[in-house]
């Protein structure tokens, strides 16, 4: 063709310039970005408007006023929340250093000393109370905890720090535990064997090797605890007992950030409310600190992981073993029994929660009570079944487009280790780590307005940015676990990037997009702070999507709450809510148990090799999604 | 590779038509009447049990009765999200709400069945919720509702009481400070005087010397009594279904609830 100009050949150029600039690959590149940003969009939004909606507070009460003032009486217009900020600190404080120091334990126990047989079966029992909504731990207390603390002390009332700190230091171990639990396990075995070698005793390389060695990620999973006491709502709500005070006494009535807000949010106007939302603001900040403070102990984590064998040892190390060497024996045995103590009263604790649950709820849970016709005056539970449904298929409807999105572009197209990846994932942490009751309060100012009242469609869609986190971790997981041979023969075999996406990487990720929609819809069953203020707290069986409904969980609050003639009911939701969890953690199971025998069946003896180095790798890089309230 | 093309495609189409379906659902709903109503949660489970019976007998009728408290009642009236709010307090200073009186109902101060306290004075009262000094050396102590609470509002107002002591519990709602009431023998509390009828484990107190009943709060001799009020908003006014729940609730069939419900029936006004 030698007859073509310069000019046309300009003109192709063009044209192909913009054909290349719009390809499938170009437009499908831009959504999964604009899917991976959407976390940012979102914790940029909830931040914005929870602080847009402050401002008033902050402006007519004062900023100083408001933080250190010492009384909060809103019938007077006195809103002082000093005495809450150190609630919410004391509370956390202390719930945060026995609840690890029980859940440290329980790790140790499950990886070095629970005996074969037991350890399937104890690592299930935490993973199932790690799902057990707060909702069923708050009764547990209230009907159980509080009347023992009333007959021992000889208070009037039970109500208060000490009986908080007991349930939210039993609900926050299981979490603390299974992440402790992993980054034990995947303490490289050389250390073990070495210390061995070196003449230690079991007990004294569990605890001074071993430990030491998995301190960062115990330390991430200690601040994740940290940031699940801070948020926790629903429990504490019914366990402080609502006055505001300092905290001086531990068995007095009392309030932390959270509870007041869950405690006053629904029943406010005015100044009132937007106090309240401005105590949501406050609590933002000091779950951002916490975030940011996760953040870089990970980062610190990434490091010395990766360097464990050009790890020097300090000079300090070495003087402190000899002389630790003789007496240290008797305490290493002497913390081996104590970690088979607590690890009984770890599971006598959690067990008993369980069977309390089954006991009362059990025998209310007839035909009736779940499917019969429910009146504002005599409800039943068969909206909840409904509300829970339209709830948990909307969401996920949104959410997992979303979250696969997301997850694709960050495992499949950004590049590793970029800034911009990096900023994402910070985003995508702490949108995990924001507290229901923050989603709720932003559902109520953003959702709610926007369809002039709570309905489904807005709890919703306040849902979809709680469980997009959980979504986005665990398909990113599954896709990093995909091997790279398969991309490049996809490549070879002259597939592009998009198709190989589709059809090589992403089917091999299933696993890991079931067990997240599993854990999405546990969220969701338990999910009560979220979900009270946006999706609203109808008995009535909603007639669409735009009308209010209660799931389970916000369903058992409102019993709770109303008391005395609806009780049986609340306790037949606790039951119902107990064999939900059950059988999801058993669906996640079987899931696993479907998809290892699957691949391993297909593959021949090398692949099967390489699927155990695979594994290796994987519990090493093993982050539990974080289960925050 | 096709197939998956299709599986995702089909996944698509399913998805996009539950959407449809759902929201066809929901206009659906708009085909009955809905009436919603918030507010006051002392009015609430009065407002209940009239919604399930006109329900009952309109079953093309859908009324949504929230919680929220009175102050959430009189501004989504206000706002006109609602259609009829509800307040357990004078509502006639509040601007561009019309309010109805529907009943009125007596506040009672409850201890447990077995607690040896019969009667209180004011002072009493007063001197036990300001200041936390023993009633006649046996109630030592008080429970309280939650700032937000439309009871705790007129209670604290009728009692002249600006701030109660602290350390004292303030529960969510009133079958809360029943139940903590009941299990000892050394608290008062205060709850609607409908909780009072047939609840053998609490017993009303006598205020001032006049026992809590409903015809001492008709008759006026027991002060601690506040109004039960619903509002709508006077610009948008009612709709057709909402003002007839309304003659309803004045019916005899209403009063009749309203009356087994423990409350005072008002005329309309």
């Amino acid at each position: 063709m030698a007859e073509i100009t310069t000019e046309e050949k300009q003109k192709r150029s063009f044209k192909e310039v913009l054909a290349a600039a719009f390809t499938k690959e170009s437009i499908a590149k831009g959504v999964f970005t604009a899917f991976a940003a959407f976390s940012v969009i979102a914790v940029f939004a909830i931040i914005f408007y929870i602080l847009y909606d402050s401002i008033p507070a902050f402006r007519e009460i004062g900023f100083f006023n408001f933080l250190f003032g010492s009384v909060w009486n809103p019938n007077a217009d006195q809103y002082g929340i000093l005495p809450m900020i150190l609630t919410t600190l004391v509370l956390t404080v202390l719930s945060v250093v026995v609840g690890s120091i029980l859940a440290i334990f329980t790790a140790v126990f499950i990886v070095y000393y629970c005996p074969k047989k037991l350890k399937k079966v104890y690592t299930q029992m935490v993973n199932l109370l790690a799902g057990i909504p707060s909702i069923v731990y708050a009764y547990f207390g209230f009907e159980m905890i509080k009347p023992v603390i009333e007959q021992m002390s000889g208070r009037t009332f039970g109500y208060g720090i000490l009986l908080s700190m007991i349930i939210l230091s039993i609900m926050i171990l299981p979490t603390i535990a299974s992440i402790s639990k992993n980054s034990l396990e995947s303490v490289p075995a050389q250390y073990y064997e070495g210390s061995l070698a070196l003449g230690n005793t079991k007990n004294q390389t569990v605890f001074k090797v071993m430990l030491p060695a998995a301190k960062n990620g115990i330390l991430s999973a200690i601040i994740l605890g940290i940031g699940r006491a801070v948020g926790e709502t629903m429990a504490v709500q019914f366990l402080l007992g609502g006055s505001v005070t300092f905290p001086t006494d531990f068995i007095t009535p009392i309030s932390s950030l959270t509870s007041k807000i869950a405690q006053e949010f629904g029943e406010s106007s005015g100044l009132h409310r937007q106090a309240l939302i401005a105590i949501g603001f406050v609590l933002l900040v000091v779950i951002l600190i916490i975030n940011l403070a996760l953040w870089f102990v990970k980062r610190n984590n990434a490091v010395a992981g990766n360097s464990f064998f050009t790890r020097k040892i300090k000079e300090t190390d070495i003087e402190h073993t000899a002389p630790n060497y003789k007496r240290t024996g008797t305490l290493q045995d002497a913390l081996r029994i104590i970690c088979y103590v607590i690890a009984i009263f770890v599971a006598v604790a959690l067990i008993s929660v369980v069977l309390y649950a089954l006991i009362i709820g059990l025998p209310e849970v007839t035909w009736h009570n779940m499917f019969g016709r429910s009146y504002n005056s005599n409800p039943t539970l068969a909206p909840a079944f409904v509300s829970t449904a339209y709830i948990i298929l909307i969401s996920l409807l949104i959410a997992l487009p979303l979250g696969i999105g997301a997850a694709i572009y960050l495992n499949e197209y950004s590049k590793r280790g970029s800034k911009f990846v990096s900023v994402l994932r910070l985003f995508i942490d702490t949108l995990a780590g924001v507290p229901s009751i923050l989603f709720g309060l932003f559902g109520y100012i953003f959702f709610v307005r926007l369809f002039g009242g709570a309905c489904i469609l807005a709890g919703s869609l306040t849902i979809v940015l709680m469980i997009l986190p959980t979504i986005i971790r665990s398909t990113e997981q599954s896709l990093s676990e995909v091997p790279d041979s398969m991309r490049e023969a996809s490549y070879a075999l002259g597939a592009g990037k998009l198709r190989t996406v589709f059809v090589v990487v992403l089917p091999q990720a299933l696993p890991g997009i079931i067990t997240a929609v599993i854990l999405s819809i546990g969220r969701i069953v338990g999910e009560s702070a979220a979900l009270i203020y946006t999706a609203g707290s109808s008995f009535l069986m909603p007639n669409g999507i735009l009308s209010p409904g209660s799931t389970f969980a916000v369903f058992m609050f409102n019993l709770q709450n109303e008391g005395l003639e609806t009780k049986y009911l609340a306790h037949a939701a606790g039951a119902v809510l107990i064999i939900f969890v059950l059988i999801l953690n058993i669906l996640i199971m079987a899931v696993e148990s479907h998809f290892n025998n699957k691949a391993n069946n297909k593959k021949g003896a090398i692949a099967k090799l390489v699927d155990k180095l695979i594994d290796k790798v994987k519990h090493r890089k093993t982050e539990v999604i974080d289960e925050k309230d | 590779m096709k197939k998956l093309t299709k599986v995702i495609m089909s996944g698509a189409a399913v998805a996009a038509l539950g959407a449809t379906m759902a929201f066809g659902f929901a206009a659906c709903g708009g085909d009955s009447e809905t009436i919603t109503i918030s507010g006051s949660t002392s009015v609430q489970p009065l407002m209940q049990k009239l919604a399930d019976a006109y329900m009952e007998e309109n079953p093309d009728v859908t009324i949504n009765v929230g919680a929220g408290g009175s102050g959430v009642g009189i501004s989504n009236a206000q706002d006109g999200t609602v259609d009829l709010g509800m307040a357990s307090e004078d509502v006639s200073g509040e601007e561009g709400i019309t309010g109805i009186q529907i009943a009125t109902d007596g506040i009672a101060l409850i201890t447990s069945a077995s607690c040896t306290v019969s009667s209180v004075t004011k002072d009493q009262v007063y001197g036990l919720y300001v200041n936390h000094t023993a009633i006649q050396d046996v109630i030592t102590d008080a429970i309280s509702r939650d700032s937000s609470s439309g009871t705790r509002g007129a209670f604290e107002d009728i009692m002249g009481i600006e701030t109660i002591y602290s350390g004292m519990p303030e529960l969510s709602s009133q079958d809360q400070v029943i139940e903590q009431v009941a299990a000892r023998n050394n608290v008062i509390g205060y709850c609607s005087l409908e909780a009072l009828a047939g609840n053998t484990s609490i017993k009303g107190v006598n205020y001032e010397g006049i026992a809590p009943t409903t015809e001492n709060v008709a008759s006026g001799a027991y002060t601690l009594a506040r109004p039960f009020n619903i509002m709508y908003n006077t610009a948008n006014g009612m709709s057709e279904a909402t003002a007839a729940f309304v003659d309803f609730i004045f019916s005899d069939a209403g009063a009749a609830i309203i009356e087994a419900n423990g409350q005072v029936v008002v005329a309309r006004q």
